[in-house]
């Protein structure tokens, strides 16, 4: 590919971005950084994890971006008494046309670019488990049959935070495969006021699509190849490997005690009084996707530190797994990894 | 990535790789004289330290200073170099340093680490490697050489420099004190010290062939094992053998242990030319009552022709002594006395501390009269011996050694008579015929009694003494 060309290319990413952008600013008043932060994973081929109390727009984000990038969108509504089959679909005996029948396999609502999980907590983790695998593997097993997921594959979950009872909790391993956990809280009161006037005349916005339908999900896969192809200086890697070591505990298990790498950091007392377990290689991958696409919105085809610090809190704040104490003195997993994103700073030296 | 040479990426890759390099260059340069530099500062200081502490505390109190000083000099020049080691650079090194100064956003950083590892040519390159090549052209001249690149010369050279300056400045106090003179480099000892070169090295000869064993045919080293060596020879040669190892050890300890003493010792014969040290002091303190003893009994000398080279030095140590009462020094006596017998070096010494201790000053150009401001120089028996360079003979002829004969006159030892008088003798010269403390004037002239002397001049000395004497 010729330099005009990888240009050009880069430089439409950051013009889709911005469009994405300003067409969901249309109907989601603020969380800019939020949707940022929803289409860096979006754009880094990774899931997202949304954990706000109910009516801040979540359906309506998502609903929104699938329309802005005119991709196939579908909604689950997780409950207690949702099945696997209703996540991935089913083997279902049809009558054809001559009389004969035949078992035919029905997709499941998983079989979208986008998939909206609502309150994927609600359900058993049976059926939670039925959704990972087309989040890890872009595929899902039907009876002993896989079936191949069509590209680009986002799942968008949300978590409520309140009325607990009767939920079932993430697993970490589960949590593990979300790329960025974001957090929705209460919009300020501007824009509440906003959110007011523009949502009950007859006047609703309505957000236009950035790509034509047929090119849609070729330009995102496109895309998310030219974010692979960001360049990384090796001090870069040394960073990011020395903020996923900071996360765990010294005493924690399956430490490895025989590491002794060159770029590390020590291990603040924050980290190994609170935290159970840290992050997993999977989370420096996150660090890494995510920094490249930053990279590519400032317009550079190199990773920078602020690249990684830009990502660190969604990437990671859902991979650090606090102990009893941290509950009991309401620690959260954000001051942590800023603590850590504090005595990171070394490092950049 | 196929780029053929010349092309325009090439091109640019060259150009970029070119600057960071000198920037590497510069900072490595800069680097080094900053360590350099550094390290120099701390020995400048610590050897002003040093040269304060050597003349200011006794030995026992410097050997105390010295060690932690030294400790805490080496240590601080140890964590210089290494910190001059680590801070040298690579190019990614380098690479990485602009990025953080000039605010690239691991631009550099990322084509150094891409160009190290021979990216385009060994690398599947990325299809962004031209976009980040174009983007780091753009911004070269953001972080040219003259703009963040380090100073030619570093910061520290100033401080160095006040350093060396501060050294130099304690060194020359000792050096410029009335109190050091630097005796062995002076014109006026250079003629003392080159008439006896001769002579000593003669003497070193023959002190060293003295050392040699009298049976001529005794192997001078240990013979090789003959066959009839037995076990028991062996044992002992092993043992001889270990017990010279453990001497040798010893040794080494010792010498490690005396470092500090000797330190001192270095910088103070350094700077106050050949400052005696305590025990030399004292040894010499002791020859000299000693000798002091020998000159009120002269006749316990003998009067043998040449004496051995410790009675010269004996008698150089006791006329040295002698003049330390704080009176007059002989008008004859001096530098032009004629040679002497014994050390050149301890004569000298003995000398400065004379002149230390007169009152008056000597005057080279005229030796005979008395010095100015103190008394009439005493003990001046003898005085005039030593000043007419024929005394010795032709001037020519110095240099080769002649036969000489030693002089051997018994004066009276009179303490009661305190008159002093000064006549001329035949030949100009004066002669200070002073009765008092005669006791004293005699071991003056003890050197002169004792002085190599050819033998056609005995009878000419003879005479003067005889006269002066009776006189």
């Amino acid at each position: 590919m010729s330099e005009t060309s990888t240009t050009d290319l880069v430089l439409e990413f950051q013009d889709t971005f911005q469009r994405i952008q300003s067409e969901l600013a249309k109907v989601i008043i603020g969380y800019e950084e939020l949707i940022k932060d929803i289409l860096i994973a979006f754009f880094a081929g990774g899931h997202v994890l949304i954990e706000g109390v109910p009516g801040t727009g979540k359906t309506l984000l998502v609903r929104s971006l699938a329309h802005v990038l005119n991709l196939s969108f579908n909604r689950i509504q997780f409950t207690v008494d949702l099945m696997p089959a209703d996540v991935t679909g089913t083997r279902m005996i049809m009558d054809r046309d001559d009389g004969r029948r035949e078992s035919v396999f029905a997709e499941g609502p998983v079989f979208a670019h986008v998939l909206l999980g609502d309150e994927i907590n609600r359900s058993t983790p049976k059926t939670q488990a039925a959704l990972l695998e087309a989040m890890a593997e872009l595929q899902v097993t039907v009876a002993g049959t896989t079936y191949q997921l069509p590209p680009p594959f986002f799942v968008l979950a949300t978590l409520n935070p309140i009325e607990m009872e009767g939920t079932y909790p993430l697993p970490e391993a589960q949590l593990d495969r979300f790329f960025f956990k974001v957090r929705l809280t209460y919009p300020t009161h501007q824009e509440v006021q906003s959110i007011i006037s523009a949502t009950t005349t007859t006047d609703v916005p309505d957000p236009q699509p950035v790509f034509s339908e047929a090119e849609a999900a070729d330009k995102v896969m496109a895309f998310r190849h030219l974010v692979r192809d960001v360049l990384v200086a090796p001090n870069i890697e040394e960073y990011t490997a020395a903020l996923i070591h900071a996360t765990l505990p010294a005493g924690a298990t399956y430490l490895n005690q025989t590491d002794s790498a060159s770029v590390t950091l020590p291990k603040d007392d924050l980290v190994n009084r609170y935290v159970s377990f840290g992050s997993s290689p999977r989370g420096g991958q996150t660090l890494m996707l995510g920094a490249k696409v930053a990279a590519l919105l400032d317009g550079r085809a190199n990773v920078s530190y602020e690249d990684i610090d830009r990502v660190m809190i969604p990437a990671l704040n859902h991979r650090l797994v606090l102990n009893f104490a941290a509950e009991a003195e309401n620690i959260d997993p954000t001051t942590i990894i800023e603590r850590i994103r504090q005595s990171a700073q070394q490092l950049k030296r | 990535m196929d780029w053929p040479p010349g092309t325009q990426e090439r091109i640019s890759l060259a150009k970029v790789e070119a600057q960071l390099r000198t920037f590497r260059v510069r900072f490595n340069l800069y680097t080094a004289q900053h360590q350099l530099y550094s390290i120099g500062t701390v020995l400048a200081l610590g050897v002003a330290l040093f040269t304060i502490l050597a003349f200011s505390l006794s030995s026992f109190r410097f050997t105390l200073a010295a060690w932690p000083l030294l400790a805490l000099v080496g240590f601080v020049c140890f964590r210089f170099l290494r910190r001059g080691i680590t801070d040298w650079t690579n190019i990614n090194t380098a690479a990485h340093r602009v990025d953080l100064q000039v605010g690239l956003k691991q631009r550099l950083s990322t084509i150094a680490a891409q160009i190290t590892a021979g990216a385009p040519d060994v690398l599947p390159a990325s299809r962004l490697w031209t976009y980040l090549l174009r983007d780091n052209m753009d911004r070269l001249p953001a972080w040219e050489v003259k703009k963040v690149g380090p100073s030619r010369v570093p910061w520290s050279l100033l401080p160095f420099l006040g350093a060396v300056a501060l050294a130099f400045f304690i060194a020359s106090i000792p050096l410029l004190s009335p109190a050091s003179e630097p005796m062995p480099f002076t014109l006026t000892n250079l003629e003392l010290l080159t008439s006896e070169l001769p002579e000593r090295a003669g003497q070193l000869v023959g002190e060293r062939l003295s050392m040699l064993p009298e049976n001529p045919q005794t192997p001078p080293l240990d013979p090789l094992p003959s066959g009839e060596t037995t076990t028991q020879q062996h044992g002992e040669q092993d043992q001889q053998e270990e017990q010279r190892e453990q001497e040798g050890l010893g040794q080494e300890l010792l010498s490690l242990a005396s470092l500090p003493e000797n330190i001192q010792q270095a910088i103070r014969s350094a700077l106050q030319g050949l400052e005696e040290s305590d025990e030399q002091r004292r040894a010499r303190q002791g020859d000299s009552a000693a000798q002091e003893r020998q000159a009120l009994n002269p006749g316990q000398d003998g009067d043998g022709l040449v004496g051995s080279q410790d009675e010269a030095e004996q008698q150089a140590a006791a006329e040295g002594q002698a003049g330390r009462d704080g009176q007059g020094q002989s008008a004859g006596k001096g530098g032009n006395q004629g040679p002497e017998q014994g050390s050149g070096i301890q004569r000298l010494q003995q000398a400065r501390l004379k002149r230390r201790q007169t009152a008056g000053v000597f005057e080279p150009a005229n030796p005979q009269l008395p010095s100015k401001g103190g008394q009439a120089g005493r003990g001046g028996t003898g005085a005039g011996s030593g000043t007419d360079r024929r005394l010795f003979g032709n001037e020519k002829d110095l240099d080769t050694p002649t036969p000489t004969f030693r002089l051997s006159l018994d004066a009276s030892f009179e303490k009661s008579r305190t008159a002093t008088e000064i006549v001329k003798d035949e030949g100009g010269g004066v002669i200070i015929k002073s009765t008092s403390q005669l006791n004293q004037n005699q071991a003056l002239d003890d050197a002169i009694r004792n002085a190599q002397i050819p033998p056609e001049y005995e009878d000419i000395v003879k005479r003067l003494f005889s006269r002066g004497e009776v006189q």
